[in-house]
């Protein structure tokens, strides 16, 4: 005999012993066949089902549906607006330039351009929960570079009229790149609280675009670009999925982020991609 | 070709011009959220207190809900303004934001002419600045609790994208008494504790309660006229009945997810077999052969299988069937023994006791058998049983000293929670949210 076997026999016994003692007491009560011993209950007791009314009393109408978005800063006001094509550098071109003799010791790292004046969504910034400062980033991306020039010396003058057009800071190396993804993740991951849990978050991704201003406070609503994950019969979990992501851009704004590379987090994307949690 | 290699290069630009930075990471926190007493336009007396008593209690109800969940931390009152009347519809959010609350649950109470109350529910997200659900719910004075569980409901299943569970009940058995002569009763509650009330008297043992997932029909095992069977037994009508006519014990009754038929056990001389019982017509059908102990079946929630524990292959542990008794497979493996399986209503996953080393833990596993959890580590846990949204798994505990009580856990393993219960308590059923 197995132990499971012994275990039900021995619950089994227990319990048909337990009613055998029970047996007494039960003979002794009048016999209701098919109430035996259920106390009457109104099921009225939940209280009747609750009518959705239509909408509830006060001037539900009247009021506004739901509040413009908080007006962000103008854009063209604090975009010098630089000519769409120029300002980016692919990695490959960059790659290209490195490897140049580098007459001077180090590149001045560009001036911080002060930052703009201040008319920022009416909101107080929470505490960030990640210490980041663009002074230090610049610092950094400094010591990462100290032989590759930010800029080709080459100068042909067709050349210098086409870096001329360039806003400053445009070109980027991959290792600024890779420093400037980082700085934007350690200041937003801290902010986002995905959903746990959920059936279908094992497969759920989204991508929002994002706008700056160039104090680093949003320019626009973030924007929803694509989703994976989302199905037929998930449109609740996907949504709220999406909203959890918006909602960590709006709580971690303004990001600190270096002011001369501003062309290029300008306007950026964000993949929220929770799997690795999971 | 210097010109050549510039006009590359700014045609390549505008493709790598955009950035786009992977965020892989976040913090499973719950999420802030502010619920301040609901104002009322005028203060009424009702049966159930006043209208602004009622505002605030129904915030404490909704707030005791959502922070019970574990998804969300509801913020002290005092972080920010009581909102009137005006403010329900056109919050402060920048009061709220400094709070640091992410979203608002705010709302109102109005007693109407005919007697009843209407409650307002409206969710707002603070930094988007943005409505994201409103609904009124009209109640009568005594269901009033009804409906702050019902804007938790729709709070919660806003923000989280899954189904509510606050506006249910739970059944289970109150034991009272001596260890040596207990005194075990069906009690029946809300989730969160409130309006409680037991269904027997006492005079017989009864185990097992079992909530039909389609209505407020219940299943448990009773020792009634010395027949220790599974009845049936309706809430709303009283109506009770034994189920089929065996001559052994029945027991370990589960319901199907359309609530019209019921699995349990019967005993055959040492062993047991697993049943389907047709609740309507009454009719019986045999799913396993009756050569081991097979008992606690649970259906999956589309109906097609079942999920049961049998010791065929030597010591107990999980099988899982087609609906018609075929096919079994074992599905657990690892060290120890495995009981008391009930399919989530979500589909995903299956609740079990894991027995091992002199413990019983709740944990979780996949219908393939893949992906066991252990989400509780105490002497005794056991019984476990979903909410209806299939998030939060209901069981009970028993101490050392023989206490036992109800807890529940949130499937992630985070968030165990003491269901408050007048008495011990034992072997607890969630039951389906209300309609």
């Amino acid at each position: 005999m197995t132990e499971g076997q012994a275990l039900l026999l021995a619950t089994g016994g227990h319990l048909l012993l337990l009613a055998v003692l029970s047996f007494g007491l039960i003979k002794s009560l009048p016999p209701t066949p098919h109430q035996p011993d259920i106390t009457p209950i109104d099921y009225v007791e939940i209280g009747p089902e609750p009518t959705v009314t239509e909408a509830p009393k006060p001037s539900m109408d009247a009021a506004p549906r739901e509040p413009e978005p908080p007006a962000p800063a103008p854009e063209p006001v604090l975009q010098p607006a630089p000519p769409e094509p120029v300002p980016d550098i692919s990695p490959q071109d960059v790659v290209i330039e490195e490897p140049e003799p580098q007459p001077k010791p180090k590149p001045k790292p560009e001036p911080k351009k002060p930052a703009e004046a201040k008319a920022p969504l009416k909101k107080e910034p929470l505490k960030k929960p990640e210490t980041f400062n663009a002074g230090q980033m610049a610092a950094l991306i400094d010591k990462n570079l100290p032989d590759a020039p930010a800029r080709p010396r080459d100068v042909s003058a067709f050349a210098k009229s086409i870096e001329s057009a360039l806003p400053k800071g445009a070109r980027i190396s991959p290792r600024q790149i890779a420093t400037l993804e980082q700085a934007i993740r350690s200041q937003i991951a801290p902010c986002w609280n995905p959903p746990m849990g959920g059936a279908d978050v094992a497969e759920m991704t989204v991508v929002l675009q994002i706008s700056l201003n160039r104090d680093g406070s949003i320019a626009a609503p973030p924007k929803f670009v694509s989703q994976t994950g989302a199905t037929a019969g998930n449109q609740a979990y996907a949504r709220a999925f999406v909203e959890t992501a918006k909602r960590a851009v709006l709580r971690c704004a303004p990001l600190s982020l270096p002011a001369d590379l501003y062309a290029h987090w300008r306007e950026f994307e964000l993949n929220f991609d929770p799997r690795l949690m999971t | 070709m210097k010109h050549l290699l510039l006009a590359l290069l700014l045609l390549a630009a505008p493709a790598a011009a955009q950035l786009r930075v992977d965020i892989t990471s976040g913090v499973a926190a719950p999420m802030p959220i502010a619920v301040p007493g609901f104002p009322t336009a005028a203060i009424t007396e009702t049966p159930a207190g006043s209208t602004a008593a009622l505002g605030r209690q129904i915030a404490g109800i909704i707030s005791n809900n959502l922070g019970g969940s574990g998804l969300f931390r509801p913020i002290n009152e005092a972080a920010f303004p009581a909102p009137g009347m005006a403010q329900v519809q056109a919050p402060q959010f920048t009061a709220f934001r400094t709070a640091a609350a992410q979203a608002l649950v705010t709302g109102f109470v109005t007693a109407n002419g005919d007697g009843t109350l209407t409650v307002g529910c409206y969710l707002y997200d603070v930094f988007a600045e943005q409505e994201l659900v409103r609904q009124g719910f009209t109640v009568t004075p005594a269901g009033w609790r009804r409906a702050a569980h019902k804007c938790s409901d729709l709070v919660y299943s806003r923000l989280t994208g899954e189904s509510g569970y606050f506006d249910s009940r739970v059944v289970y058995v109150a034991e009272t008494g001596p260890r040596t002569k207990r005194i075990k009763r069906l009690a029946i509650m809300d989730q969160d504790g409130a309006n409680h009330r037991y269904l027997t008297s006492g005079q017989s043992l009864v185990l097992m309660p079992r909530f039909s997932p389609a209505d407020e029909t219940l299943a448990y095992m009773s020792f009634v006229n010395d027949r220790p069977r599974v009845w049936v037994y309706n809430i709303s009508t009283g109506q009770q009945q034994a189920v089929g006519d065996f001559n052994s014990m029945t027991f370990a009754p589960r319901f199907s997810p359309d609530g019209r038929k019921l699995a349990f056990s019967v005993m055959r001389g040492g062993n047991s077999a697993i049943y389907a019982w047709d609740i309507a017509s009454r009719s019986s059908t045999q799913l396993t052969g009756g050569g081991a102990i097979d008992t606690s079946p649970s259906y999956s929630p589309d109906g097609k299988q079942i999920v049961f524990e049998s010791d065929r292959g030597g010591s107990q542990q999980l099988y899982v069937m087609n609906a018609d008794g075929s096919n079994p497979r074992r599905i657990t493996f690892g060290s120890g023994r495995a009981g008391s399986p009930v399919w989530s209503p979500r589909g995903d996953l299956i609740a079990f006791t894991r027995m091992d080393g002199g413990k019983f833990r709740v944990a979780v596993i996949r219908p393939d058998g893949s992906g066991e959890r252990l989400l509780t580590d105490s002497w005794q846990d056991e019984g476990p049983n979903w909410s209806p949204n299939g998030r939060v798994i209901l069981f009970s505990r028993t101490e050392r000293n023989g206490s036992t009580s109800l807890r529940s856990i949130d499937l992630t393993g985070r968030n165990d929670r003491r269901i408050p219960t007048p008495v011990d308590a034992s072997d607890p059923a969630w039951g389906p949210l209300l309609p």
